[in-house]
């Protein structure tokens, strides 16, 4: 086991290098000159050359590309991102309050994700093929396909604004979670929900079970045996998504106002802030990688033979 | 063939497929299906409901609101086939290589593929728009960028799983060519896996690329996209909230439709694959 983690954590870090050197690099790049990208989102009203010059000293633009990277990533390293071209504040300032709360939001969906789609799994594949299967089966399936960005502004023209008993958008107390988390959850409820039940329903034909039932167990402790064999995929699943969530919260956090980590980068996208693009990647990756890691160490755990491979 | 023929008798599958011809087709002769002119602003018709001429009522321009639908499939529906379609021949091509040849050309291919999936394909897109400016071709780049790891990957495994049969050992020994092999012999077989990643990654692919358009990072006004077309419904929500309804049954319609033909699909091209009744009533009789 000792030898897998190690093995793991040491493949996890050449892979951050290469993502930020990635993002580093097509940044740079863009087609758009971070000069006048800059001096675009300061409204300067006419470039000239000799202000791109001094613009591009004045950020640093102008030293060879493998130090600025460098530099680069050794201010991410301590949490420096640099110059906000916009806000004229620093980047960490602004990514990180925005990031806590998209973490809360991805926190909260996560476990109610969790809770419903083990639950109705259970449900359904106890009774496989009865009509609440079918039934539970066919709407879920309609809520994954309803996009996020439909469903979200009728709920909130629904809940909030003609019963009125729901905040709109922004963020402040628990009810402001409410209508994110279920049109959050809506989209990966389906996924999970299937990914358990199918695994049970694959479990419940195992000789194991058959030898269970034969020996004359209890179903409920049959039913428990399974639940716990059918966990297995599921767990290193939730694991997966959750740093998919991180990334996937973008249109949720447009549609009810949250003020996360994905609608800086969109609201950045749109003025061509590019240090705070360049931050959102990094942040998210690391995350991602982050994830996985835990991810594959979790199955290690519980699964023996992963730890060979 | 018995896979078409399992397909067939799925009733769901079949009207999957009839529905989604009809949408593409539809989209291609788009011109002779719509009444109106879809970027046709007419100020004294805004918000009219449903009329004979306009069956779907006007948007707050005061455009044909079918027209506009019609008219979108091409980029929310034909345009992501298209992309797909590019990626699934990368991939294809990718695959063969790095499954028929293995070795160092594998492991080059593969170490790719990993940094590739490493990274959340949201994330891909935000970066390639925010790195080359909004739009949809920068979309469907971005599109192509991140999927083309996933279709190769899988594409290796069914390519490594028949390379080693023995009619391509065969083949091989019968002095056929390498490109006559990989034709001929190889990628014939792999066409079902390739017909199942295409049909459920179309699916998720819809909602995401219209997504981006909802969120004004694709597709630009006045073209019609049904994301576009949602995110201009939504400023006027709260007084015409029935102009969310056609853009976004439209776009749950497809999505569900190709979801529902993808696992069909894949159902059919199991061999293994039994209905659930029939399962059922087997485990009950050998308990």
């Amino acid at each position: 086991m000792r030898n897998y983690v190690a093995k793991r954590i040491f493949a996890a870090v050449p892979l951050f290098f290469i993502i930020s050197f990635c993002s580093f690099v097509l940044i740079n790049l863009s087609p758009t000159d971070p000069a006048v990208a800059a001096l675009r989102a300061n409204d300067v009203p006419v470039i000239t050359e000799e202000l791109v010059e001094q613009t591009r000293a004045q950020l640093g633009l102008d030293q060879p590309l493998l130090i600025r990277y460098g530099k680069w990533l050794s201010g991410c390293l301590q949490l420096n991102f640099g110059q906000s071209y916009v806000k004229k504040i620093s980047v960490s300032s602004l990514i990180l309050p925005a990031f806590l709360n998209t973490l809360k939001l991805v926190t909260v969906t996560s476990v109610t994700i969790i809770l419903l789609s083990t639950i109705f799994g259970v449900f359904c594949a106890l009774r496989e093929g009865s009509k609440a299967d079918k039934g539970i089966r066919g709407i879920l399936f309609v809520f994954t396909s309803m996009p996020s960005y439909w469903i979200g502004p009728l709920m909130i023209w629904f809940f909030a604004v003609q019963l009125n008993i729901l905040p709109t958008s922004g963020i402040g107390n628990a009810s402001h979670y409410i209508l994110p988390v279920i049109v959050m959850s809506f989209s990966y409820i389906g996924f999970y929900f299937r990914l358990i039940r199918n695994s049970m329903i694959r479990n419940s034909g195992e000789n194991y079970v058959l030898y269970e039932k034969a020996s004359g167990l209890p179903d409920r402790l049959v039913n428990r045996h399974i639940l716990r064999n059918s966990l297995q995929t599921a767990i290193s699943g939730f694991c997966m998504a959750i740093p998919g969530m991180l990334a996937g919260t973008v249109v949720v956090e447009n549609v009810f106002a949250w003020p996360g980590i994905g609608r800086l980068c969109v609201s950045a996208i749109f003025d061509r802030d590019l240090p705070v693009i360049q931050a959102y990647i990094i942040i998210v990756a690391a995350f991602f990688i982050l994830f996985n890691l835990i991810a594959d160490l979790i199955s290690a755990a519980i699964n023996p033979k992963q730890r060979e491979g | 063939m018995s896979a078409w023929k399992k397909l067939k008798q799925d009733r769901l599958a079949m009207c999957c497929l009839v529905f989604l011809s009809s949408v593409v087709l539809v989209g291609i002769f788009a011109p002779f299906f719509a009444p109106n002119n879809p970027v046709a602003v007419d100020t004294s018709l805004r918000f009219a409901g449903p009329s004979f001429q306009y069956p779907l009522g006007n948007d707050q321009l005061g455009r044909c609101v079918l027209s506009r639908l019609i008219y979108a499939i091409r980029p929310s529906v034909l345009l992501v086939l298209f992309a797909l379609s590019i990626t699934v021949m990368i991939g294809t091509v990718l695959g063969l290589i790095s499954g028929y040849y293995k070795g160092r050309v594998d492991n080059v291919i593969m170490r790719l593929c990993d940094v590739m999936l490493s990274f959340p394909s949201e994330v891909i897109t935000l970066a390639i728009i925010g790195i080359f400016g909004v739009g949809l071709q920068n979309i469907l780049l971005a599109c192509i960028l991140t999927k083309w790891a996933w279709f190769t990957r899988v594409i290796r495994t069914a390519v490594m799983q028949f390379s080693e049969q023995n009619y391509v050992q065969f083949a091989k020994a019968a002095g056929c060519s390498t490109f006559h092999v990989l034709t001929h012999h190889i990628l014939p077989m792999t066409l079902s896996e390739i017909a199942v990643i295409f049909s459920s990654s179309v699916c998720s692919l819809i909602l995401q690329i219209s997504g981006f358009s909802f969120l004004g990072l694709g597709m630009q006004a006045p073209t019609p996209e049904w994301g576009m077309m949602l995110n201009e419904a939504k400023d006027v929500m709260l007084s015409y909230p029935t102009l969310m309804l056609p853009p976004g049954i439209a776009v749950m319609l497809v999505s569900a439709s190709f979801g529902f033909l993808g696992d069909s699909l894949r159902d059919a091209m199991d061999p293994k694959h039994e209905p659930a009744v029939t399962k059922r009533k087997k485990i009950r009789s050998t308990v």
